[in-house]
């Protein structure tokens, strides 16, 4: 799971931020589109798991709900880039 | 500064099980309305990306550190609480309460500035999702504001202070879940409208 690797809060907020800005830059430099997307939707759901996992500690809810917000963090994502990949 | 959790495991589904069914359900309405953004830009993703260059995806981006930075500090607030530290548990909240107050800043610069370009809610179909989206996730952002106010203002005085001070820690408990959800949230609605649509 990403965010595991971080040892606390301190270093998932310093994660969380620089993987922010490398959706940035992903989006203002890279040149191929379908590859800018496709990143900036993985680091969404990878920000998205690892506040879930070291800000919310969601391995401490019950896990209907934890598989839950997995698959949803996960399921959106891949559903934006599917639905962006599908436009005309 | 590092925060480490002795809490036993299970603590937080004992101290605060509904606040879980309660995201669950309001991302999933987030969730649901992210998938019809996406379906309607299938019919005029020409209209839609043009719209959204013109959003400034480093506002969106001052204000994606901003909820990180303020999450954070409600995490550590959050964790110093559980260990009966509640003084510096108020103090961390303020601190997150300061710099969320920024989101609120940038954000209302933003609004003004599209209104003063002409740009409402009626312009066209993204700027319709634009601010319902925006407006719905700043309506969450006052009530974040709003529950972090009231916990930073610490246990209840009118009561048997131990019991006070545990109710209290149920709410810090289930007040910082609810502004992990807010940051959450913006991480999404930052990358589908300000950074997909300026590709």
């Amino acid at each position: 799971m990403i965010g595991l690797d971080a040892s606390g809060p301190r270093n998932a907020w310093l994660l969380l931020l620089l993987i922010s800005a490398l959706s940035l830059v992903a989006a203002e430099f890279v040149a191929e589109r379908h590859v800018a997307i496709a990143a900036i939707m993985i680091i969404a759901a990878a920000k998205t798991l690892i506040i879930l996992v070291r800000f919310m500690e969601v391995d401490r809810a019950p896990s209907a709900i934890r598989r839950y917000l997995y698959g949803w963090s996960l399921g959106v994502a891949g559903a934006v880039v599917a639905l962006w990949a599908a436009a005309p | 500064m590092e925060a480490v959790d002795n809490a036993p495991a299970g603590a937080r589904r004992e101290r605060a099980p509904a606040i879980w069914i309660f995201i669950t359900l309001d991302i999933s309405s987030f969730g649901l309305f992210f998938i019809v953004f996406m379906a309607e830009r299938l019919g005029n993703a020409v209209l839609f990306d043009q719209s959204a260059q013109r959003l400034n995806a480093e506002l969106g981006f001052l204000n994606a550190c901003i909820l990180i930075t303020s999450s954070w500090l409600v995490a550590w607030a959050n964790v110093v609480g559980r260990k009966g530290d509640l003084a510096q548990a108020r103090r961390l909240l303020l601190w997150a309460m300061a710099i969320a107050a920024c989101f609120g800043a940038v954000k209302t610069y933003e609004y003004v500035e599209k209104f003063s370009a002409g740009i409402s809610v009626a312009t066209n179909e993204f700027f319709t999702f634009y601010f319902a989206l925006t407006g719905i996730h700043f309506v969450h952002y006052v009530v974040g504001m709003i529950l972090l106010g009231v916990l930073a203002k610490g246990p209840s005085p009118y009561g048997p202070a131990a019991q006070m001070e545990a109710n209290y820690r149920k709410w810090l408990e289930g007040g910082s879940l609810y502004w992990h959800m807010v940051d959450l949230l913006w991480i999404f609605i930052f990358s589908l409208l300000y950074l997909i649509g300026a590709r």
